[in-house]
């Protein structure tokens, strides 16, 4: 019984720490990818926020559903930090300063 | 066992739908009505002679007038211009610290004439602002946008062999009649569905994912509005007093360069100052998508041309596509009702998405949880269209001349929504069911009603609409009378 109760408690955990991910870090992706995106395209201003913003639109949900699909919620966490690592080193590089 | 990732996307697709369904429900609802919102701002006006045509010159022509005298002291003046789909104007502007926004009479230039109401801008508004104060409405209707993204999405993942049981519809067996409603209608008009959430979360993208722009524009918000309307001319007042020229030539001119197309929208800033400047905006049409594509801006004391934009840039233009695209400005009668009806099977796939919610659950144990949902979900299926149709009623049942009225038009709303919401609280949910579809047909039946005789388009399409809903809402409450006396 005690088990199958921490069993639970895991389950409630692991799904807690995967929507965390896929709302908030799933957000945080996107916004670094639209700011990325705005440092490094080789547009005009206003070409170029546009096109960001379409990305980072189309970035949120796919990072929802990415970290739902992971083998485990450590996974699902990984894969967003290291988008956002990826994202933000290529913004600092683009010349982006926070 | 590691769940399948089909299964979690039924997960993701379960959770999220019951989350944000009932906000989203209210918000497909109010969206698909906005589709006429023209046509419904001259319903709910039945003093604007509508069999006499209005020649839209004319008509901007004497809302001017009416403006200069009665709102001269507004540092901007927004007009609408009239057409066939709304032959008035309508008018936004300053009075003090409160906006006024009226309809105004074509012969006279004045709103006296016209009743007081919200008219079709209500479900506009409520449409992506929910009747909440900014920013919060937006933000809100941006993130339920989004969500609906990742429902469809995920729902189509989900939801396996949608695409080969299309055809297969099994009425009379229970959840598994409600699944096949859910999966005929969201694959029916699902490219519809993906777009006008897609685009939805587009013209909201501002409140929710500006990264992109401030970026690059960090504070400067006068180069950010150049690039966005590059034939937009910002002049501060001069302090000097001066007048409008007449107006008449200016349309003229507008006419001309928009040609085939005509105008949307006239902005007047500074009205009564030497340094006034008139700005023309072009409606999409079917030729051309895309909102906002071309611009001009004249001189306002002497009606000369200081500037025109014609939308050239790749981007910007497949933005304004996407942004024209949901707001549907371009689109001509049959593609306006195409919009309507697959705004309403919208509706219909979140609906028989919340109540399969409780029928798969039904014959588990029913916690505080299960009975929550499922009284929640009789009081918003049932209940938005009965409040929406209500908003119908009062406009023509409330006397003309009601002080408040538009105001009154919008609390009778959210006062019958809350009435139906707590009456499905209390009750058994079969019986209220029963009730408040009941309510829903009647109400519809009423709105038919009082639409009278079916004269102008108007009249016809409200008719139309509105028996039809009765018919369906009559059945629906015909079938939930039954299981009701299965019950007892």
């Amino acid at each position: 019984m005690i088990s199958s109760f921490a069993l639970r408690k895991h389950a409630i955990l692991a799904i807690t720490a995967r929507v965390i991910a896929g709302v908030g870090g799933g957000y945080a992706s996107s916004a670094l990818l639209a700011i990325a995106a705005a440092s490094a395209l080789p547009l005009s201003r206003s070409e170029a926020a546009i096109l960001s913003t379409l990305l980072a639109l189309i970035c949120w949900p796919v990072m929802m559903i990415l970290c739902f699909s992971t083998r485990t919620a450590v996974h699902a966490w990984g894969a967003t930090v290291a988008f956002c690592l990826m994202v933000g080193a290529v913004a600092i590089l683009a010349g982006w300063r926070p | 066992m590691k769940p399948t990732f089909r299964a979690c996307m039924a997960w993701l697709h379960t959770w999220s739908g019951l989350t944000m369904g009932w906000l989203l429900l209210a918000m497909t609802l109010a969206g698909t009505l906005s589709v006429f919102r023209p046509e419904i701002n001259t319903w709910m006006r039945p003093e604007l002679r509508t069999q006499s045509t209005v020649n839209p010159d004319m008509a901007t022509q004497t809302a001017i007038q009416w403006l200069s005298v009665h709102a001269a002291k507004s540092p901007t003046w927004y007009l609408e211009a009239a057409n066939a789909r709304a032959p008035y104007v309508q008018a936004l502007w300053l009075e003090g610290d409160a906006y006024q926004d009226h309809a105004l009479d074509p012969q006279t230039g004045s709103p006296s004439p016209l009743r007081d109401t919200r008219g079709g801008d209500f479900f506009y508004r409520f449409h992506f602002e929910l009747q909440l104060p900014y920013p919060w409405g937006r933000l809100i209707a941006a993130v339920a946008a989004m969500a609906l993204v990742l429902i469809l999405l995920t729902g189509i993942i989900a939801h396996k062999r949608i695409f080969l049981d299309f055809f297969t519809f099994r009425p009379n067996k229970g959840q598994r009649s409600w699944l096949d409603a859910h999966n005929l209608l969201g694959v029916a008009a699902l490219p519809f569905h993906l777009m006008i959430a897609f685009t939805g979360a587009l013209t909201l993208a501002n409140m929710l994912m500006p990264w992109g722009l401030t970026t690059l524009y960090h504070q400067d918000f006068s180069a950010l509005e150049h690039d966005f309307n590059p034939a937009g001319i910002e002049r501060p007042a001069s302090g000097k007093a001066g007048t409008l020229a007449p107006i008449g030539p200016v349309l003229a001119d507008i006419n001309h360069r928009f040609a085939p197309n005509r105008l949307i929208r006239l902005t007047i800033s500074n009205p009564s100052d030497a340094a006034s400047v008139i700005q023309a905006i072009a409606a999409p049409s079917a030729s051309g998508v895309g909102v906002e594509t071309h611009t001009l801006s004249y001189d306002g004391t002497t009606g000369t041309l200081l500037a025109e934009h014609k939308e050239a840039r790749p981007i910007m233009g497949f933005y304004r596509f996407l942004y024209g695209l949901h707001v549907a400005h371009f689109a001509p009668v049959f593609t306006r009702w195409l919009y309507f009806l697959s705004g309403l099977g919208l509706a219909g796939v979140i609906a028989t998405g919340l109540h399969l919610w409780t029928r798969k659950r039904c014959q588990r144990h029913r916690g505080f949880g299960f009975r929550l949902v499922e009284r929640v979900n009789v009081g918003m299926i049932a209940g938005i269209p009965t409040a929406f149709a209500c908003f119908f009623l009062a406009n023509r049942l409330l006397p003309p001349s009601l002080a408040t009225r538009a105001q009154i038009e919008v609390q009778i709303v959210f006062c019958v929504w809350a009435i139906l919401l707590l009456y499905a609280a209390l009750r058994p949910a079969t019986v209220a069911w029963r009730d408040l579809l009941g309510t829903a047909a009647l109400a519809c039946l009423g709105v038919a009603l009082l639409n009278g005789l079916p004269v102008t388009p108007f009249q016809i399409g409200v008719g139309v609409t509105a028996l039809s809903l009765t018919c369906l809402f009559s059945y629906a409450t015909w079938r939930m009378a039954c299981a009701a006396k299965e019950k007892s």
